[in-house]
């Protein structure tokens, strides 16, 4: 019983994470593409809740609360930095940053 | 009673109370005057440093000390505790003079690079997976920060928000390796997932090495190699000279670090069958090896701008020191580690240079912009001339020592095409880093003499650069022996 339902949830976490890992690459806007790591995070955060539950060791909703705390941390200088850039160029597709490249 | 040894948490402790207090001098200097942040930065890191070394000279002092047995100041820690803040005093002694020169000179640039030394510290030094995850973001999060330190500048920021978004992408990676070796193993201990890994049964490989898989992925897009490297030019061109020089130098250190860490100290354990479990990542590192020596040489090859052709450079470079790694053995990692030293002081030096010749808001970027420097600036055109044959490994640096270590490690492990290519590129890369030199000596200069003149400080921190960069090459033996040393700990 709980073993299956460790295999759903782990599965489960596999194709968010995969959803994530595509967003980051088929969307253009820059907040969306933030929203699409936030959910590879999430993602993993399920499956490491997921194996906790099945091991029966904390470790892994421990590391959760820091994977968390540490998102937190990312979002806003991901978002100062965001902001910074928007002051100088009026968009947030990533299409329009392209002063860097060869 | 339970006591907790806190010994190996000093150097970091102290670079991150200098982070604290740097940022209150900030706050409590007087409107008009200036704050002693370069200074007091500087001051903390000799501190942090000297606390290493003793910790290294004995026993009595910490050396071998573990923190709960999740933080350690093995060999391998300590021997990483002094190249990484040996790195960012320097980096701290260049940086003055850039930002007076390119506007915007604050205290937090420097708060910001003694937290991201903390990470970097914490990399190499944790033995547990969530310890090493949240270190592996503390060095980040504080550099997407500092490579968009130049507000002014659309390029800053531009870098910042590519390192930020490939470096998130890449943590994600990280952290999902580590939840299937987890998973796995039912521990994020990293001594507890390698014994996990070794009694993993037929059914529960494919989970051990798909979670290596994402590993590689992980520490690959933070070492730079191939094919994730993409962000590398833009970031290293984009944000600051002297953030550009501690990440080419610091970040890499410590990310190989961290991998060195986890793959030979944790990953290679034999199996029921008694086959290795490293030889299921082994040929997916080599690979990766060639072709990011290919891809990062040829790329730099195409560049006309100077750091763009350094950024390939050290994507180049992340190709050797995976070759060197291939190799598996004590030797190999005694070579990684030598090799790190060398490149570290190498690359803080070009970068350093490259930013304390800038002047007026204006930087040294292009073959055009440094010729003449030989007729000029001749102590300074000598130095980067040092540097330059460093990178291209030719006898008597530091470069061709630890080239030869780290092919020599290849070919003992068996890979010798790995060598073959890795000296191939080697020539190819001749003909790039040399080209900066020709123009430097052969070329005229045109118009005035447009380059700042260095003041001490960052005179000092390219003697140290110079000085490693040709002691390691005549006489090597000292940090060989070290490196080694430190590799054993593993």
């Amino acid at each position: 019983m709980t073993g299956s339902l460790v295999q759903h949830a782990v599965l489960l976490s596999v194709v968010l994470f995969t959803l994530g890992a595509l967003g980051v690459f088929l969307r253009r806007n820059v907040i969306t593409i933030f929203m699409c790591i936030e959910l590879m995070l999430n993602a993993v955060n399920l499956a490491f809740v997921a194996f906790s539950r099945s091991l029966g060791t904390f470790d892994g909703q421990v590391l959760v609360f820091f994977v968390m705390t540490v998102a937190a941390a990312e979002a806003a200088v991901g978002l100062a930095i965001v902001i910074a850039l928007h002051r100088h160029r009026d968009t947030l597709d990533v299409d329009a940053f392209n002063l860097l490249k060869w | 009673m339970f006591a907790v040894d806190l010994r190996p948490l000093l150097p970091a402790l102290i670079v991150a109370v200098t982070a604290l207090v740097v940022l209150l001098a900030q706050a409590f200097t007087p409107k008009g005057s200036r704050s002693p942040s370069m200074g007091l930065t500087a001051t903390g890191l000799a501190g942090a440093l000297l606390l290493s070394l003793t910790m290294a000279a004995d026993a009595r002092y910490g050396r071998g000390a573990s923190t709960g047995g999740t933080y350690v100041a093995d060999d391998f820690a300590l021997f990483f505790h002094v190249l990484l803040i040996g790195l960012a005093l320097m980096a701290t002694l260049l940086s003055p003079a850039y930002y007076r020169e390119n506007g915007g000179e604050r205290g937090e640039y420097y708060t910001l690079m003694l937290f991201s030394l903390v990470g970097m510290l914490g990399l190499v030094s944790t033995t547990e997976m969530i310890s090493m995850f949240v270190a592996l973001e503390i060095m980040s999060v504080a550099l997407y920060a500092l490579a968009g330190t130049r507000r002014d500048q659309i390029e800053s920021q531009e870098s910042a928000l590519k390192y930020f978004v490939t470096g998130a992408f890449a943590s994600a990676f990280l952290l999902f390796g580590m939840a299937l070796l987890y998973g796995l193993s039912g521990s994020t201990q990293l001594a507890r997932v390698a014994r996990g890994v070794a009694e993993a049964g037929p059914e529960q490989l494919p989970l051990a090495v798909l979670g290596c898989g994402m590993l590689i992925v992980g520490f690959g897009f933070k070492v730079a190699s191939v094919p994730f490297h993409m962000w590398t030019p833009d970031v290293y061109e984009g944000a600051p000279t002297t953030v550009t020089a501690l990440m080419a130098a610091g970040v890499k250190a410590a990310a190989f670090g961290g991998f060195l860490r986890v793959f030979l100290g944790s990953l290679s354990g034999r199996l029921p069958d008694g086959t290795y479990f490293s030889a299921e990542w082994i040929p997916a590192l080599a690979a990766l090896a060639a072709i990011t020596m290919v891809i990062g040489n040829l790329g730099a090859l195409a560049q006309s701008n100077l750091k763009r052709m350094l950024a390939f450079s050290s994507v180049a470079h992340a190709g050797y020191l995976m070759s060197g790694m291939v190799g598996q053995s004590e030797a190999a990692g005694q070579a990684v580690l030598f090799y790190l030293v060398a490149y570290g002081a190498v690359n803080m030096g070009t970068f350093g240079l490259l930013a304390s010749l800038s002047k007026g808001g204006r930087e040294p970027l292009s073959l055009q912009d440094v010729a003449g420097l030989g007729e000029r600036r001749p102590a300074l055109a000598a130095a980067l001339t040092v540097f330059l044959i460093s990178l291209t490994g030719v006898p008597i640096s530091a470069g061709f020592v630890g080239k030869f270590y780290l092919f020599g490690a290849a070919v003992n492990a068996g890979y010798t095409s790995l060598a073959i290519v890795g000296v191939l590129m080697s020539v190819v890369s001749a003909f790039y880093y040399l080209r900066v030199v020709v123009a430097m000596y052969m070329r005229e200069g045109e118009g005035e003499d447009a380059w700042a003149v260095p003041e001490a400080s960052a005179r000092l921190s390219l003697l140290v650069a110079v000085v490693v960069t040709l002691g390691l090459g005549v006489w090597p033996a000292p940090v060989l022996d070290l490196a080694r040393a430190a590799a054993l700990a593993l």
